[in-house]
């Protein structure tokens, strides 16, 4: 029962990051690599807050999402002039300064030894985190669902397909990137709080780059700009490696097999079916 | 009346190329002014100046007795021009409605109201900017599915709806066959006839001789001649540096 409720709280922590992920890169065409230092922002930001400071579980989580948005809005604007490939590498260089700072800033981190987080009372419980995790799960993807449908979700469309034809339309398409990057942003920084108090635990090696291999693999295989494809193949990406649980291989191979595993199915999937699941967009 | 449109001394260098010195012209409001010139001679940079998205090194330019060139190219774009690429440029996974939807709206950037906002049933000025181009679709068709001629009239249709004073339309027959060619001939006529200024480059000087009421030749960035189709053709120098006779 332990085991299969917290499989269903990872994948509802996981869902809510991928779908986040997917509001930057399928619906506006951000391609942006530091996804997950933003949730390492948001884990380490709850570790430390509620933790040492004390502070309460309501204020930890919105301080966490607001500094994942600052953090955000801080490298859009540091990379305003990059596109493409150029910007994938830009915030893939960013994402290794906040993992080499949160790995080597070790009185306020505490660098490899990582830090260890408390849980709140009411969720204490592995079924009362389940339960606020659905709920979080809830309102984020209706949040995001109610931006793509909305004449916004329209124009970061149109940011994604062609950005010089936005602006001649009068679209300011640098303030559609920014606001999108700081909500996708927000909403990773508040699930890497949640995430914090899911493992009771932070290190480094939670955030490296291995992390961004599950979240591409679900945005993948879901589909680019599809919430809902991304929902399905948050069950697919996470449920496929916990087979390998029940196999009698040695732990030192079963460990490297999930990346290997998600590494192999994201390059079928691009090589056979492009578009993943439900997905809307090519990859260009 | 002032002219429309003004631009005074205009230059622009990319290195040790000279793209664009001392371009001085003026549009009169609805007109058609054509700029002609071969290959290399500064139209599109022109255009690009004019929209904002290039930066001048000097020179001004004034719509509606206006200055712009401190303007960028979005707010341009929003309160004064509209116009349509040399490339055909189209949002590929949107459909023909959200493409009318974001060229008539003007409100729909703040995320907030966007977000609380019902769902506006704008078909009336999407239909009527669609009747000017004769562009009859199905409106929930992606533009990746539209042909290239379907795709030169939506175009043409988003920068008619729009709002704007100038329409700068960057070679609107380019590539399309001969009955779409006079299809957008008739359409330009007919906005000339509405009011609308059209400001346009065009290779194909049949098409502009028997359209434009001013034609502004370049060559090397420099305006060497500017007047009616009949004046020009009546021009060795233009004949010399454009027509090569």
């Amino acid at each position: 029962m332990y085991y299969v409720l917290s499989l269903l709280t990872q994948i509802g922590i996981y869902a809510v990051i991928a779908l986040s992920f997917n509001l930057a890169l399928g619906f506006t065409g951000i391609i942006n690599l530091s996804h997950i230092s933003f949730l390492a922002l948001g884990a380490y930001t709850t570790a430390i807050l509620y933790t040492q400071f004390g502070m309460s579980f309501g204020v930890v989580m919105v301080l966490s999402g607001l500094l994942s948005g600052c953090v955000a809005l801080f490298l859009i604007y540091a990379c305003r002039k990059l596109r493409g490939d150029y910007l994938a590498l830009g915030t893939l260089s960013f994402h290794f300064v906040i993992y080499s700072f949160i790995r080597n800033l070790e009185t306020i981190t505490g660098g490899t030894r990582g830090l260890i987080v408390d849980r709140p009372a009411f969720i204490n419980d592995g079924i009362n985190f389940f339960i606020m995790v659905v709920g979080l799960a809830v309102v984020f993807t209706f949040i995001l669902a109610r931006i793509v449908r909305s004449p916004f979700g329209t124009l970061l469309g149109a940011v994604r397909d062609d950005e010089k034809l936005a602006r001649a339309l009068g679209k300011d398409s640098q303030l559609l990137k920014v606001k999108a990057i700081v909500i996708s942003a927000f909403i990773t920084g508040v699930m890497g709080g949640v995430l914090a108090f899911f493992l009771r635990y932070v290190h480094p090696d939670f955030f490296f780059l291995y992390e961004l291999v599950t979240i591409l693999t679900i945005v993948i295989i879901g589909g680019l700009a599809s919430l809902r494809g991304t929902l399905i193949a948050t069950f697919i990406v996470l449920l496929i490696p916990e087979i390998l649980r029940f196999v009698a291989l040695p732990s030192s191979i079963i460990g490297p097999s999930r990346q290997i595993l998600y590494s192999i199915i994201l390059l079928l999937i691009l090589l056979i079916h492009s578009r993943g699941i439900l997905g809307k967009v090519d990859l260009h | 009346m002032a002219p429309i449109l003004q631009v005074a001394k205009l230059a622009k260098r990319f290195g040790g190329n000279q793209a664009l010195a001392q371009v001085s012209f003026s549009a009169e409001k609805s007109e058609i002014t054509a700029i002609i010139g071969p290959n290399g001679s500064g139209k599109s940079t022109l255009f690009n100046l004019l929209a904002s998205t290039l930066v001048k090194d000097s020179g001004t330019i004034l719509i509606d007795a206006k200055t712009v060139t401190d303007k960028s190219d979005h707010i341009l774009a929003k309160e004064m021009l509209s116009r349509t690429f040399q490339d055909t440029r189209i949002f590929t996974y949107l459909t023909i409605r959200q493409h009318m939807e974001l060229a008539l709206s003007t409100k729909d950037q703040s995320l907030i109201k966007s977000f609380f906002a019902r769902q506006e049933n704008n078909d009336d000025a999407i239909n009527n900017a669609l009747n000017w181009v004769g562009l009859e679709h199905d409106l929930n068709e992606m533009g990746a599915n539209l042909s290239y001629g379907q795709t030169k009239l939506l175009t043409l249709a988003m920068a008619i709806a729009k709002n704007h004073k100038i329409l700068l339309l960057d070679e609107p027959v380019a590539g399309v066959n001969p009955k779409l060619r006079k299809k957008i001939a008739k359409i330009l006529q007919k906005l000339r006839s509405a009011g609308e200024t059209i400001l346009l480059i065009e290779h194909d000087m049949d098409f502009v001789l028997s359209l434009a009421d001013k034609i502004i030749v370049l060559d090397l960035g420099k305006v060497i001649m500017e007047g009616t189709p009949k004046q020009i053709l009546a021009s060795k120098n233009v004949l010399k540096a454009y027509l090569g006779r």
